[in-house]
């Protein structure tokens, strides 16, 4: 193979690479609802298929969507979302087995802030996991966490 | 003196025989009306003429007469020194080293994304790990706490107080394996004071939920 041959495959083989790289991506939902039980009483509309899960689980009187973030992330990139009461939250995908999405979720508070709770999870492609706490002056954030893979097993 | 758009452009093709049917006839039919044209083959064919006879002349004044005795002398030679073998392999592999501006651009890319990738990799791990479990980690953090995590069904009676225990790598325990139940590798929980965890699980819903906080009421069932 000829000098210049090689260096066109080199580059071809690089570019796909490249490609490949930029295009391996999850989509991460994460909605933030305040729960609080203010004389308001009621349920945002936008929160509809999550009522059933909110009354059971949850007893207070009111439910609102507070924050609503679609977030593209490559596999290993670390996304930090501002969470309501200084609280901040890191959420890296992990990897794609088996139909599962894993991630890690770091939650943390304060205006300094420190780590409150870490968890190593996974849970199947376009499902979602629920993290609620812990109070503040309001009421609790319950944090719906959901993902869906954009490319095939790793 | 006379001009023709012909002259500059299509009869130079045409001496080089580029020019393929009927546009070759009509240049031929062309040039046989067209005094400026028919000069310019006539300019190119004497130019052709005279390059031809010049090399010819050239090579004929080359005295070939100890040539192979003198390409068997090089070969009986030592080989050439590596300085010069170097530079000779370097000159092969020019056309190489001259990429287009795209091919550096990419490997630049890529000299930027492989050691991005590799740190993000690096950086989840690391943030997996429990901070005492870093030698120099700062002790701004109060020890780790470990909690049992097992499912609670809603009705069940509150389990809130968490069992605590020095940390143990081990992971904790898995938490379901169905539809849309969630898998929990490992959980920790840091900060001041006691941090309570339950996990709940929503049969209805088949969804997981990851309950903590400071133990008081805040999940009002």
């Amino acid at each position: 193979m000829n000098p210049h041959r090689l260096a066109q495959l080199c580059f071809t083989l690089a570019f796909l690479w490249a490609l490949h790289a930029l295009a391996d991506e999850v989509e991460l939902h994460i909605e933030t609802v305040l729960a609080t039980n203010s004389a308001k009483k009621g349920f945002d509309t936008r929160l509809e298929d999550l009522k059933p899960l909110l009354v059971r689980t949850f007893h207070y009187t009111s439910y609102r969507l507070v924050q609503d973030i679609r977030q593209q992330a490559r596999w290993g990139e670390e996304i930090k979302v501002a969470l309501p009461g200084e609280r901040h939250m890191q959420v890296i995908p992990k990897a794609y087995e088996r139909h599962r999405i894993a991630l890690q979720v770091i939650l943390r508070e304060g205006v300094n802030p420190a780590s409150l709770l870490n968890a190593s999870l996974s849970f199947p492609d376009n499902g979602t996991i629920f993290f609620a706490g812990r109070k503040q002056k309001d009421g609790v954030l319950i944090i719906r966490i959901g993902a869906t893979a954009k490319e095939n097993e790793q | 003196m006379a001009t023709c758009s012909h002259a500059d452009r299509i009869i130079p093709l045409l001496h080089d025989n580029e020019l393929q049917n009927p546009l070759r006839r009509e240049t031929v039919a062309h040039m046989a009306t067209c005094v400026t044209c028919a000069r310019m083959f006539s300019l190119l064919e004497r130019e052709q003429e005279l390059f031809t006879q010049t090399i010819d002349e050239r090579v004929e004044a080359i005295d070939f007469a100890n040539f192979w005795q003198a390409v068997e002398m090089r070969i009986s030679q030592p080989s050439s020194p590596w300085s010069t073998r170097l530079r000779l392999w370097y000159e092969s592999w020019r056309p190489a080293w001259t990429f287009p501006i795209p091919a550096w651009a990419v490997a630049v890319l890529l000299l930027f994304l492989i050691p991005t990738h590799l740190s993000l990799n690096n950086d989840s791990n690391d943030s997996q790990t429990p901070p005492h479990m870093t030698e120099n980690a700062p002790s701004t953090e109060p020890p780790v706490t470990r909690v049992e995590t097992a499912p609670l069904s809603p009705q069940s009676p509150s389990n809130t107080a968490p069992s605590q225990h020095q940390f143990d790598p081990q992971p904790i325990q898995t938490v379901g394996l169905n539809d849309n139940q969630a898998e929990i590798e490992s959980i920790y929980t840091y900060g001041p004071g006691a941090v309570t965890l339950r996990i709940h699980h929503d049969y209805e819903s088949n969804s997981t939920v990851i309950l903590y906080g400071d133990g008081t009421n805040e999940y009002p069932q």
